[in-house]
């Protein structure tokens, strides 16, 4: 897989990071069960703080697209694909919703309105 | 026409010159074929003793039979098109070690026989033993590099260059891919268990060699390969080590290929680039990365979708190439 980030773009490094696996989950470049390269190879390539690389991860993990575990290193959630697709359908709502001028609050209470 | 004269110096130095030398230590043989009596001794033992008996004919039968298959295994090696040249140095170097090998047995065990009764006291001096084999070794390293010195007109395998891949000014890439192969495994895996058996059954120096062995070609089932501003990397086995390196500053292009474990002589890691110039990691037939090196040196290693890593490293070439702003 290509990893790419642009020290340059105001985007935080982790989140370029981040949103690359996604992309790479959604194009299943990335397929379930496969092992990412270990955190502190993909820093050094990539010459960024390794903490970096562990945020993107937490972050990903935390949506349900990443299975991190100790001494057995990260590797995509098996149903990442799906998860994939809500978190970037909910990625989406969010952005429509704040550009129309809604704020947390009322982001919430609209998505809980459907529930 | 280049690589004709190419080819034909190789035969002559890996099939040619062997089956003469071996024609010697045979002719040898046979002119105290009538001076030998029923039995001759034979002297498998390391220090050269007698260790058993034979008939004239059984051991004349074994080394031509010996000599025969492992020489039509060299000149199948050496006729192949697209051979690379460390092939040839391996298969011209073991068709002269062969050569003088059997030659020496031949003639060490003749000359043991001459004027004694009894083939029991047909002792081979020490010196003697390691004079043939060490010769052998010698003679067998020195045809190896003779065949590096013949120009070789064979080519890693070329494909289309691969273009340069835009990065923007503070982009940084990183191309990360792993290739795995079966049979490696499985044949590690067989090898580790008639090691491991072997060594229950007091065979142990074998063994250990086997276990060696079964290490060796496990690391080479499976390869971990980065490419980025530092250059390639390629990392073997499960544990990531052993690892090779080439810096980037050290690269000249990259480009894409079709590799052919056949030329190459197989699988695993094939060739030197201190010694010959060349070196391959083979895992499967199909895609690869071939790099060019300033140097003149090629490396070469199969990956699935070498492209993009071309395109990566052609770009931090170029990137390299340029002054700084």
């Amino acid at each position: 897989m290509l990893w790419k980030i642009d020290a340059q773009s105001p985007q935080p490094l982790h989140e370029q990071l981040a949103g690359q696996i996604r992309r790479g989950i959604a194009a299943r470049e990335l397929a379930g069960g496969e092992k990412l390269p270990p955190a502190r190879d993909l820093a050094k390539g990539l010459g960024v703080n390794m903490h970096t690389v562990l945020r993107a991860f937490q972050t990903l993990r935390d949506e349900g697209l990443l299975e991190v575990r100790r001494g057995r290193g990260t590797s995509v959630a098996r149903d990442a694909k799906s998860a994939a697709r809500h978190v970037e359908l909910a990625r989406s709502l969010v952005s429509e919703a704040r550009r129309a001028g809604l704020d947390n609050h009322e982001i919430l209470r609209l998505v809980e309105g459907q529930l | 026409m280049k690589t004709t004269i190419e080819r034909t110096r190789r035969k002559v130095l890996g099939v040619g010159i062997p089956v003469a030398v071996m024609g010697a230590g045979l002719g040898l043989y046979l002119a105290y074929w009538y001076e030998f009596r029923d039995r001759l001794a034979r002297h498998c033992g390391c220090f050269g003793g007698v260790d058993g008996s034979m008939t004239p004919q059984f051991l004349l039968v074994v080394v031509v039979l010996m000599v025969l298959g492992l020489g039509t295994c060299v000149a199948i090696a050496l006729i192949r098109r697209g051979l690379q040249p460390t092939v040839a140095m391996g298969a011209s170097s073991i068709g002269l070690f062969v050569g003088a090998l059997a030659a020496a047995v031949l003639a060490t065990t003749a000359i043991a026989e001459i004027g004694i009764s009894l083939w029991q006291n047909a002792t081979l001096s020490s010196p003697a033993k390691s004079l043939w084999i060490g010769g052998s070794v010698i003679i067998g390293s020195a045809a190896a590099w003779i065949a590096s010195s013949i120009p070789s007109g064979s080519d890693p395998g070329t494909g289309t260059a691969s273009p340069v891949m835009a990065l923007a000014n503070g982009e940084r890439a990183l191309w990360t891919a792993t290739l795995s192969a079966k049979w490696p495994l499985m044949l590690g895996l067989v090898t580790l268990l008639t090691a491991l058996g072997l060594t229950q059954i007091a065979e142990r120096p074998i063994g250990m060699v086997l276990l060696v062995l079964a290490i060796s070609i496990t690391t080479f089932s499976r390869i971990r390969v980065t490419a980025n501003r530092s250059g390639l990397q390629v990392r073997y086995g499960f544990l990531g080590w052993p690892r090779t390196s080439v810096p980037l500053d050290r690269i000249a292009t990259a480009q894409a290929i079709d590799v052919d474990p056949a030329g190459w002589g197989g699988w695993g890691y094939r060739g030197n680039l201190t010694l010959m110039k060349r070196a391959a990691v083979v895992l499967r037939a199909g895609p690869g990365l071939r790099l060019d090196l300033h140097d003149g040196k090629v490396f070469v290693v199969t990956i699935d979708d070498p492209d993009i890593p071309a395109q990566l490293l052609n770009a931090e070439a170029s990137r390299l190439e340029l002054p700084a702003v």
